[in-house]
């Protein structure tokens, strides 16, 4: 199921864990409970993966707060989003710019909550797919020999196979292979296409 | 709060008596003894200035200063060398004019001043060596008086009888030597008292304490630097920088201010000799300075002393909700009824799924709905462990005075009263019979109340906003206080019953802080309700007044 989430589900309260994922069992979102945040992070180590995280912030331990805090030390890619009993501007602009991607007061309508969630992981996998198409693009180019490389970037440029040939001190005929061979290992069906692989292998990510 | 302001009582009063005991222990009184002797020597020797005629009266003696003070610090043990040291001093001082059996005589004649000091140390007497408070002071002056009177009518008696002194010069040799005794009192024994008593000082070396005394060494200046006709009217200059470190510097530095000044003024009349009736005036003037100086410091002293406990006070009144003021307590409150709302609406709305799906799965329905009916309880809960929290411990209570109570919060609230510029106007009804109050609950309640009104007049903006507290005796054994203001008043819908919480007119807050203040009158058996004024709004509340049965 490609559409299916699977998110971790982080409150000291046990009501609330409850009717939560009773609730996203409804809505087809895979749910695992913890009570604590270090509870979470305790999976995490092992390697378990969630598409989201919804965490509370006021917890006896960890806050949420200092959780969103560490998963960003950890470089953890998906969203994380803060829920609160009590809540106040200034908490969730910390939170905001702590890096969580949602705030959200108790009581709320928990179809707000699946909104959110399901708009963080929808972003958070486009990300991923350009992420990867990236990747494929960038070791398509790298598979290149150093003189198809030169002849890739030369035409980018706009100059004709002939002034290539010149440039490089080869016969435009061999410019021509070259160039043949190349656009069907990047993928380019036409001259238009080249430069725009050219030029995001050679952007930063 | 009675737990920290009894331990506050205690590090204070306790302080300088068990510096004193541990004193008392540690030295040798075979070491302090001689010493004490050797020093009484010395110093009559060096304070014998102007005698009296052909007897040894002196304008000032030291020595009957520093036995004071060492007798009170040593105790009892000291007072052998007590009569060693008089007799010494009088042999030596007075050997050639006095007989022996006239300074026999006047050693015997030294148990007036032990008598005074044995009252002093009497358990009894409860009197603490560091003179920490005023009575303490009072005290030390009293004894004194009493006792230098005697010695000084006795000893004079003795001279006249034994033809030393013309009986023409009783009254005035009376007179100097209770003045130079008293001096000898006034300047050294508080010095030595603060100095050997004290576990803890103030610091006092600071540069204002140094400009105070380089203050004392100019007018010293300015006394006798003037021709002698103009000495007494200058005199007064000194009282300056005495007063100066008593308000400033405390009451140590004022017993070493007075000190400086005495050695000052001997030098100066030493160098400046005038007639010897001069050097009494003199000494009757410093006797003024050195009573007012030490009054001064002590009044200083006992201030800031209160100023402390009422900041302790002010800090254990604030923890009385046990969560912190009444703003916290509304924030965790919010908190604790969030979590089981939050679960009952989700639990609600899959319940209307699940009754909305056909076929309906009716196990599914029943297990919802007890897990809503579950967070109810829980809410409900969480608003009976609110009503336990202000439920009253009974032993708490005892008599108080309203006037003690709006006294005491007053003093409170009196930063929130002026940072609104309102001004308070308070009636009590004379007589008012004492209540039966948790006087620290009674005080938050009056407190939130005048809290309230300071900034209802805040938010209408008004210049010269009145706050008025009235108490009156009411009917069946109540006291009814009121507190009204002149703010915007109540809405007019506004019933008794609707006190409850979250109804506010504030633009900020939950309204918890009324509901709060009837659940603590009511806890009292009195009775909370909002009184119709025409201006401005009011409460009222009745507190119950202490029954014959209660009084013991």
């Amino acid at each position: 199921m490609p559409n299916s989430i699977k998110i971790g589900l982080i409150d000291d309260d046990s009501a609330v864990l409850d009717s939560l994922s009773q609730f996203f069992a409804t809505r087809a979102v895979r749910t695992t409970c913890f009570g604590a945040a270090e509870e979470f992070l305790g999976a995490l180590d092992n390697s378990v993966e969630f598409d989201c995280v919804v965490a509370d912030v006021r917890m006896p331990k960890m806050s949420g707060l200092d959780l969103v805090r560490q998963l960003k030390a950890r470089e953890f890619a998906s969203p994380v989003i803060l829920i609160t009993g009590h809540g106040d501007v200034d908490m969730a602009v910390r939170a905001i710019k702590d890096g969580a991607y949602d705030f959200l007061e108790k009581p709320f309508d928990e179809n707000r909550l699946l909104a959110s969630i399901q708009d963080a992981v929808a972003r958070m996998r486009e990300k991923k797919c350009a992420d990867i198409e990236l990747a494929q693009l960038r070791s398509r180019v790298n598979s290149l020999s150093p003189r198809q490389r030169q002849v890739m970037e030369l035409a980018a440029a706009g100059l004709s196979s002939k002034e290539i040939g010149t440039r490089l001190n080869i016969s435009a005929k061999t410019v021509e292979n070259h160039r043949a061979w190349l656009m069907e290992r990047v993928g380019a069906r036409n001259l238009a296409d080249l430069v725009r692989i050219s030029m995001r292998a050679q952007q930063r990510t | 709060m009675g737990l920290e302001l009894k331990a506050l009582r205690h590090a204070t009063a306790g302080r300088s008596s068990r510096a004193a005991h541990a004193l008392q222990r540690s030295a040798h009184i075979w070491l302090v003894g001689p010493l004490f002797v050797a020093a009484y020597v010395f110093l009559d020797w060096i304070s014998f200035i102007e005698p009296y005629g052909d007897s040894n009266i002196t304008p000032w003696n030291p020595g009957t200063g520093l036995s004071f003070a060492l007798i009170l610090i040593f105790g009892r043990r000291m007072i052998p060398f007590f009569f060693v040291a008089r007799f010494l001093g009088e042999f030596i001082s007075g050997q050639a004019i006095t007989p022996l059996a006239i300074t026999i005589a006047s050693t015997v004649l030294s148990s007036g001043y032990v008598v005074a000091l044995l009252f002093l140390l009497a358990s009894t007497t409860q009197f603490d060596p560091g003179l920490t408070s005023m009575r303490d002071l009072i005290a030390l002056g009293l004894a004194a008086t009493l006792s230098a009177t005697f010695m000084a009518w006795t000893s004079v008696t003795t001279l006249v009888i034994a033809g030393l002194l013309a009986s023409d010069d009783f009254a005035a040799a009376t007179l100097r030597y209770w003045v130079g005794e008293m001096i000898g009192i006034i300047v050294i024994t508080p010095f030595g008292l603060v100095a050997l008593a004290r576990r803890r000082h103030t610091p006092f070396l600071t540069a204002e304490f140094l400009l105070q005394c380089v203050a004392i060494g100019a007018a010293l200046i300015v006394v006798f630097g003037y021709s002698q006709e103009r000495q007494f009217q200058l005199f007064y200059i000194l009282f300056l920088p005495i007063v100066w470190i008593a308000v400033r510097s405390g009451f140590e530095a004022v017993t070493i201010g007075m000190l400086l000044t005495q050695i000052g003024l001997i030098i100066g009349l030493v160098l400046r000799p005038g007639g010897g009736q001069d050097v009494t005036a003199f000494q009757a003037l410093m006797l003024v300075l050195g009573t007012t100086g030490l009054i001064a410091g002590q009044l200083v002293a006992e201030n800031r002393g209160s100023a402390l406990k009422l900041h302790a006070q002010q800090q254990s009144l604030a923890r009385i909700a046990r969560l912190g003021s009444i703003g916290e307590l509304a924030m965790a409150i919010a908190h604790e009824l969030n979590q089981p709302l939050m679960a009952a609406g989700t639990y609600t709305r899959l319940l209307k799924e699940q009754v909305g799906t056909q076929p309906a799965d009716n196990a599914a329905v029943v297990t919802t709905v007890e897990k809503t009916l579950a967070q109810v309880e829980r809410a409900t809960e969480v608003v009976k462990r609110l009503r336990a929290l202000v439920r009253l411990d009974r032993s708490q209570r005892k008599a108080a005075t309203v006037e003690h109570i709006v006294n005491e919060t007053l003093a409170l609230c009196q930063p929130d009263l002026d940072r609104a510029h309102a001004s308070v106007e308070v009636h009590l009804d004379d007589g008012l019979p004492p209540v039966m109050a948790d006087i620290l609950q009674v005080e938050q309640v009056l407190l939130n109340l005048l809290h309230n009104a300071a900034e209802a007049i805040t938010e209408a903006k008004q210049p010269h906003g009145v706050v008025t507290i009235t108490a009156l005796a009411g009917d069946d054994d109540f006291v009814e206080v009121g507190v009204t203001d002149t703010g915007p008043g109540f809405p007019p819908h506004l019933s008794d019953d609707e006190i409850h919480p979250f109804l506010t007119t504030k633009t900020e807050g939950l309204g918890f802080g009324l509901p709060l203040c009837k659940s603590i009158i009511e806890a009292h058996g009195g009775r909370l309700w909002i009184d119709r004024v025409a201006r401005g709004a009011s409460i009222r509340f009745t507190l119950p007044v202490v029954k014959d049965s209660e009084h013991a």
